[in-house]
């Protein structure tokens, strides 16, 4: 009868202040974001999020990709925006690569690793890449992976391990740089199919 | 008519037959099966006797030769006193008899298969044990099976079994005590241990724990497991459960104390460490390659029977970025359209699983392929088809639920403990399910048996103790014993 | 032979036969116990957000003065543990220092339970109330000290293993992303360089390590043994891998600047293509350090509070 007195009210205040319901389920209604891109747009920033459609029934013929963009002054109201457009909510802890276009300031490179390393579900793994135009490179069509951003991620660590050029392009490495403010960083340029060592800045 | 053979506690043989056979009429007056026999020897005018025994519970033909005809063969003693005396010593054929003058001793003897001679003119009766029931047969137990090793195992009557304990154990050490449990059934328990070995202590609380039972009737060892085992309301076993005489015979070798009950072959054995659920009888038998793989892959299965369901709706609910990305993927979209949450989904598919094996387990054969067919096709395509359960959910439950057949001895201790550990996952991910499974082990290790801890092989936690818990090492290595004995020494002169 | 302990619940080691296997039957368990006391919280938020290139020389300078603290105040703690005859004023100093004891093991249980609460709440369950976390941590934390003292050792023994395990692996998993050049000293610190090097790890590194001599008093009884000092050692070795681990990782800068940098670090590692993220490991060392640690403190706590009881009961018979 005590141990029932002292576990009753236990249970009653976890029912309470979990959820059992079926809402919990909702991480299977979001989607999966595969890759993020980033490009100066005006004064702005646009945002290009490949999200990886896991319900069959919300795609059309059978495509899987799908492409929210969104611009805004700050990283913030960009991706605010771009993730209006979308009808679940965005998972971002399986994203493989950020994108960096041409164009792009390294003050606007500063905004876009803050406000990554405030998202605390980016791992700190993820690579970043540079490129020409980041939404016209996750527009394309993936040849091996489900998403474009993992094709890049096997891209990159195939290419590294054939060159034996290891970049220091993790998202933790760039971090580092950022504090001990070393604009060096070492992000691979990717175009016309592979990556080189060309530099944005 | 009392109820128990102990209300005729303090009623004694009169002497006079008339009134001793009319007063054993009037205590089985509704009872058909009672025979009363009355002998006049040819030789001896003077001898009249009274048999009473129970139909169906003797030896008729040891009956005859071995009691009837030497009474009728009997010559006149000298005193009516030296009558039961003489009979006992030098007319009856029978390996057994005793002498008795409480009426409760006599009726225990009677309803055990003992014939009763009453003599007229004296206030000792005999009783003969010419015990003739029909038993079973020694035959393979279903459930322990082995490919190598005896076969044998025990049936019902309590004589027998030891009979075959002893011949396993051949040594004056071997004791066998005897208690009566049971106001209405007085079933008779024997505690087995080996002198030596054993500690006193244990072997007193067990005595103790029986002897505080108060219950009408005693029909299965299970009776007695409940009254007296620790950690009353665990999941866990606390006391061990075997049919086989082997098995028996080697925890009496390691100190433990057997109790056997008369009418069961399912024979108890204390103390029950953790590690013996996983431990399989023939692991003794098999080389301790084979047999360590073996009990590492019972350990193993315990913890994805119990887990494996409880981190797949931590990570699919709550933290789906520690799945693989791939994975994550496919989960999320074989998961698609599925209007239940997984954990409905899983409880749905538990007691699912738990219909089909209990039903199969107490079904008529000739359903089984029937019962395949539905638990096949029905649950295992049809559901996932109409998109009422997801394929990874059904693919967790039954890894859970074949892990958890692994180890017949959990069978209990698993269905709930997956349970709880889903319901915490369920409501905390993986923070519920680590609270969860930490308690659990905590709660296993603060267990005890009999006051000997539950995991006492942690104490010291060295080669010798873990020898035979995680893996079992060879014979060679097998130096002392478990640490709760005490002669710890395996080996060597005089041990 | 029976031994009561002035603990949660009763502290007993029965006799089953040779008295000289007692000497060494909690040995390994209690020498585990120290060792993921030390681990306890300190894993968890080092290296802070003041780390500099000399914090794990910092860490170092504080592993050696907490193993110098646990050797000195051994014959210390024995002493005062003893039940001895003495005067007034001998009782009310050993009232004293158990009242501080007392409060220190409470101070430093409650610093773990925050501490892992705050994680738990922040990573593991951001989306879930803290007061239900909070609530079925403290839940599982009174259901621990509820158990014998034995049996906690028990269960830090196969934590440890795991723990340990788990520690190492993950260290020499995250080699190959290590960047040597995170660890280099350009030149050695003055004084006040070394001494805010020193500074974070003084509380939860060097101090706790002083409960640990009146732990190994009240588990080992008149006992001679060095599972404290193994213990503590170990302890030190695997919270230095475990703190180096994200320094080499990601540098020192960014290492003081993550909240959880071992569980951070972590988390990048990745075996094959299937086990990608082994963030959960790190859940479970921290949670196994921080109860263990809890469960030390409270132990320790009501040890001291029944000491303090029983002088003054011998002071009011006397």
């Amino acid at each position: 009868m005590k141990k029932l007195i002292f576990i009753l009210p236990l249970f009653v205040f976890l029912l309470s202040g979990c959820s059992l319901s079926d809402a919990v389920s909702g991480k299977s209604e979001e989607y999966l974001i595969s890759a993020m891109g980033f490009d100066k747009s005006g004064q702005g920033i646009e945002i290009s999020v490949e999200a990886v459609s896991v319900n069959t029934e919300d795609t059309e013929d059978d495509k899987r990709l799908i492409i929210f963009d969104g611009s805004g002054n700050t990283v913030k109201q960009a991706f605010s925006n771009a993730e209006k457009k979308s009808t679940q909510a965005f998972d971002l802890s399986h994203c493989g690569i950020i994108a960096v276009g041409e164009g792009l300031t390294l003050k606007d490179f500063a905004e876009i690793c803050e406000y990554c390393y405030n998202r605390d579900e980016i791992n700190l793994s993820v690579y970043f890449v540079a490129c020409e135009n980041a939404k016209e490179m996750l527009k394309k069509e993936p040849q091996s992976s489900v998403a474009v951003g993992y094709d890049l991620m096997s891209m990159l660590e195939c290419q590294s391990r054939l060159s034996g050029r290891e970049y220091k392009n993790r998202f933790y490495e760039i971090e580092a740089q950022i504090l001990k403010k070393d604009n060096k960083y070492d992000i691979p340029f990717f175009g016309d199919g592979y990556f080189s060592d060309k530099k944005l800045w | 008519m009392a109820g128990q053979t102990s209300d005729y506690s303090n009623i004694f043989i009169s002497g006079e037959l008339e009134k001793d056979i009319a007063l054993f009429k009037e205590i089985f007056k509704k009872d058909s099966v009672l025979r009363i026999k009355r002998i006049r020897a040819r030789k001896s005018e003077s001898f009249d006797c009274a048999l009473i025994y129970m139909d169906g519970m003797t030896d008729s033909d040891q009956l005859n030769e071995a009691v009837i005809k030497p009474i009728l063969t009997v010559e006149t003693p000298n005193s009516s006193d030296g009558f039961a005396e003489y009979i006992e010593k030098q007319v009856l054929f029978a390996r057994d008899v005793k002498k008795k003058q409480e009426v409760a001793q006599i009726l225990q003897g009677i309803l055990y298969g003992e014939a009763l001679i009453l003599i007229d003119g004296s206030t000792t009766a005999l009783t003969v044990d010419v015990k003739g029931w029909r038993t079973r047969g020694i035959n393979e137990p279903q459930d322990e099976r082995v490919l190598q090793g005896p076969r044998e195992g025990f049936e019902e009557a309590a004589l027998l079994n030891l009979a075959m304990l002893r011949r396993k154990l051949q040594t004056p050490d071997l004791c066998t005590e005897m208690l009566r449990v049971g106001r209405r059934t007085g079933t008779l328990v024997y505690i087995c241990y080996l002198d030596t070995l054993a500690d006193p202590k244990t072997v007193e609380e067990v005595k103790k724990r029986i002897e505080k039972i108060d219950i009408d009737g005693i029909l299965d060892s299970n009776y007695i497991t409940e009254f007296i085992r620790d950690g009353q309301y665990s999941v866990f076993k606390t006391t061990g459960t075997t049919e086989r005489p082997d098995t028996v015979a080697a925890k009496l070798l390691e100190g433990r104390i057997a109790i056997v009950v008369d009418g069961t072959p399912v024979v108890v054995t204390v103390p029950y460490l953790f590690s013996e659920n996983f431990q399989s009888d023939e692991d003794y038998y098999l080389n301790f390659a084979v047999a360590s793989v073996g009990r590492m892959l019972r350990f193993v299965c315990f913890f994805l029977a119990i887990g494996i369901p409880a981190i797949f709706i931590a990570l699919s609910s709550f933290h789906t970025e520690l799945l693989p990305t791939s994975l994550a993927i496919s989960v999320a979209q074989l998961r698609g359209g599925v209007p239940f949450s997984p954990f409905t989904e899983c409880l749905i598919m538990i007691f699912v699983f738990e219909i089909l094996k209990e039903a199969g387990a107490r079904m008529p054969q000739s359903l089984g392929h029937a019962l395949s067919i539905v638990g096949g096709l029905v649950v295992g395509q049809a559901a996932v088809e109409a998109r009422i359960i997801s394929t990874p959910m059904l693919i967790v439950i039954a890894l859970s639920g074949i892990s958890g057949l692994m180890i017949p001895k959990l069978k209990g201790a698993v269905f709930y403990l997956r349970l709880i550990l889903v319901f915490l996952s369920a409501l905390l991910g993986l923070y519920g399910f680590m609270i969860g499974i930490t308690l659990t082990i905590m709660h296993i290790i603060s267990l005890t048996s009999m006051d000997v801890d539950y995991t006492v092989s942690l104490r010291k936690a060295d080669f010798q103790s873990l020898k035979d818990t995680f893996w079992r090492s060879p014979w060679k290595t097998m130096r002392l014993r478990p640490y709760f004995n005490r002669n710890l020494v395996r080996k060597g002169r005089n041990k | 032979m029976t031994f009561h302990f002035s603990a949660t619940g009763i502290f007993q080691i029965k006799s089953y036969g040779d008295s000289v296997k007692q000497k060494t039957v909690f040995y390994k368990s209690s020498a585990a116990a120290c060792a993921l006391f030390v681990l306890g919280n300190a894993v968890m938020v080092f290296p802070t957000k003041t780390a500099d290139e000399y914090t794990f020389l910092g860490f170092l300078v504080s592993a050696v003065c907490g193993i110098g603290l646990c050797i000195a105040f051994i014959p210390i703690a024995d002493a005062l543990i003893r039940e001895t005859s003495g005067g007034v004023f001998i009782k009310i100093v050993k009232a004293l220092v158990f009242l501080i004891l007392a409060v220190a093991a409470l101070h430093t249980a409650a610093d773990a339970f925050s501490d892992f609460s705050d994680f738990s709440s922040e990573v593991i369950l951001p989306d879930t109330a803290k007061a239900v976390i909070t609530a079925v941590f403290g839940f599982a934390v009174i259901f621990f000290a509820l158990k014998r003292q034995e049996d906690t050792l028990k269960s830090a023994l196969i934590g440890f293993v795991f723990t340990a395990v788990a520690a190492v692996f993950f260290f020499f998993a995250m080699s190959e992303n290590y960047n040597v050049s995170n660890i280099y000293i350009s030149r050695l610190p003055d004084f006040g360089e070394f001494k805010n090097a020193v500074k974070p790890y003084f509380i939860k590194v060097t101090l706790p390590a002083l409960l640990l001599p009146f732990y190994r008093g009240l588990v080992f009884g008149n006992k001679r043994s060095t599972a404290c000092f193994t213990g503590t050692a170990i302890g030190y070795i695997l919270l230095g891998l475990c703190i180096l681990s994200p320094v080499m990782l990601f540098g020192t800068q960014l290492a003081g600047k993550l909240s959880y940098p071992y569980a951070s670090a972590v988390s990048t590692v990745s075996v094959g293509k299937l086990f990608t993220r082994m963030d959960g490991f790190s859940y479970f060392i921290y949670f196994i350090a921080a109860i263990t640690k809890i469960n030390i403190c409270i132990f320790i706590a009501v040890s001291a509070l029944k000491k303090i009881r029983n002088l003054m009961n011998k002071k009011a018979t006397a």
